[in-house]
């Protein structure tokens, strides 16, 4: 299933999984402060980059082009 | 039965439970598929404040079984992608490439694909390129260049063939050929705006002479837009006057192309 959200309400999205911005923008965790890594492309994510939450194991989305590529070609996997 | 997670949903929008899963439901907007695989869906934004409360609550235990939650914009583009692979012969390319090409640039060559069926269905393609750009720098943008001017077809892929059919083809002698090809595209020059009609004319010179060295017989050079074109014709015209050149201009909508015959030089 899929919970779908409007890019607005990301911030609240986050605070619900433990995570919130640093002063850069990036996303972080709240407890650890430590920068999330988006799986796709091992790099950090800006709130203006946060595509959503993938396939249960908390995979943090980026909105580029090739992160949503490789998200669609995983999901083919598990079709 | 209905799983653990429906019953937690039941709990913050009762009116659930009224509903008839195998039809549209207005209030949280899922939708149901017969398929085997889990379509459904809900639209955050649909919720009231006490629902979206709640279901904020619960939503960590949702994606224990594979659950995602997802931007609205980044799963209209998710929907979108795989039509726009599906065009014409758009797979079938991405197919042949797959395991001839490195995987960073089959991917660069992936988006490409979508960039150009996005352009071609009128939308603005720059922030796409600036992402192509931001992860795979120049050399992305370049693959992007040689797709959409139709070079993996007419160039690339008769290159591989080409090589291949040879009994000592080794791998490795395409990929520095490609690499040539994408990094330094010998017969074509892309103009962008940052580009002056002195660069640009600049640029054919230096292609007209890296020509003549691979034996190249064209040189392509491209352009998108009323400015580009301009510039591109300022500079043939003033080259004309230097040097005899043999022209022919193809111009489709916002896309010119010159193409000047090298066989005689």
């Amino acid at each position: 299933m899929k919970i779908i959200f409007d890019k607005s309400l990301a911030p609240r999205i986050l605070r619900a999984f433990g995570k919130t911005t640093d002063q850069e923008g990036y996303l972080v965790d709240e407890n650890t402060k430590k920068r999330i890594i988006s799986k796709s492309d091992d790099d950090e994510i800006r709130l203006d980059e946060f595509a959503g939450i993938a396939h249960g194991s908390e995979a943090y989305l980026k909105s580029d082009i090739v992160s949503l590529i490789k998200y669609v070609e995983s999901g083919k996997d598990k079709k | 039965m209905t799983p653990k997670w429906w019953d937690s949903l039941v709990k913050i929008a009762p009116a659930l439970e009224k509903i008839d899963l195998r039809v549209n439901i207005k209030l949280l907007d899922v939708k149901v598929d017969n398929r085997k695989t889990d379509n459904r869906s809900i639209d955050f934004g649909g919720l009231n404040s006490e629902q979206q409360e709640k279901l904020l609550k619960t939503l960590p235990k949702f994606f224990s079984d594979g659950h995602e939650i997802i931007e609205a914009e980044y799963e209209k583009r998710s929907k979108d992608y795989p039509k726009k692979l599906g065009i014409g012969n758009n797979r079938k390319l991405i197919d042949y490439f797959a395991g001839k090409i490195p995987g960073a640039d089959l991917y660069a060559l992936k988006a490409s694909v979508y960039i150009k069926e996005a352009f071609d269905a009128g939308g603005d393609v720059q922030p796409l390129k600036r992402e192509v750009r931001y992860r795979y720098g120049r050399r992305g943008i370049n693959i992007s260049n040689l797709y959409t001017a139709g070079y993996f077809e007419t160039w690339i892929r008769p290159m591989y063939e080409n090589m291949s059919n040879k009994g000592d083809f080794d791998r490795s002698n395409f990929l520095s050929a490609f690499d040539i090809v994408v990094e330094q595209f010998p017969f074509a020059i892309f103009v962008s705006k940052e580009m002056s009609v002195a660069e640009i004319k600049k640029q054919i010179k230096e292609k007209i002479s890296e020509s003549q060295k691979y034996g190249i017989e064209t040189l392509n050079i491209h352009g998108i837009g009323t400015e580009n074109t301009l510039n591109i014709t300022r500079a043939i015209e003033t080259l004309k006057r230097e040097m005899a050149l043999k022209l022919d201009i193809d111009s489709k909508g916002a896309l010119y192309v010159v193409k000047i015959d090298l066989s005689g030089k």
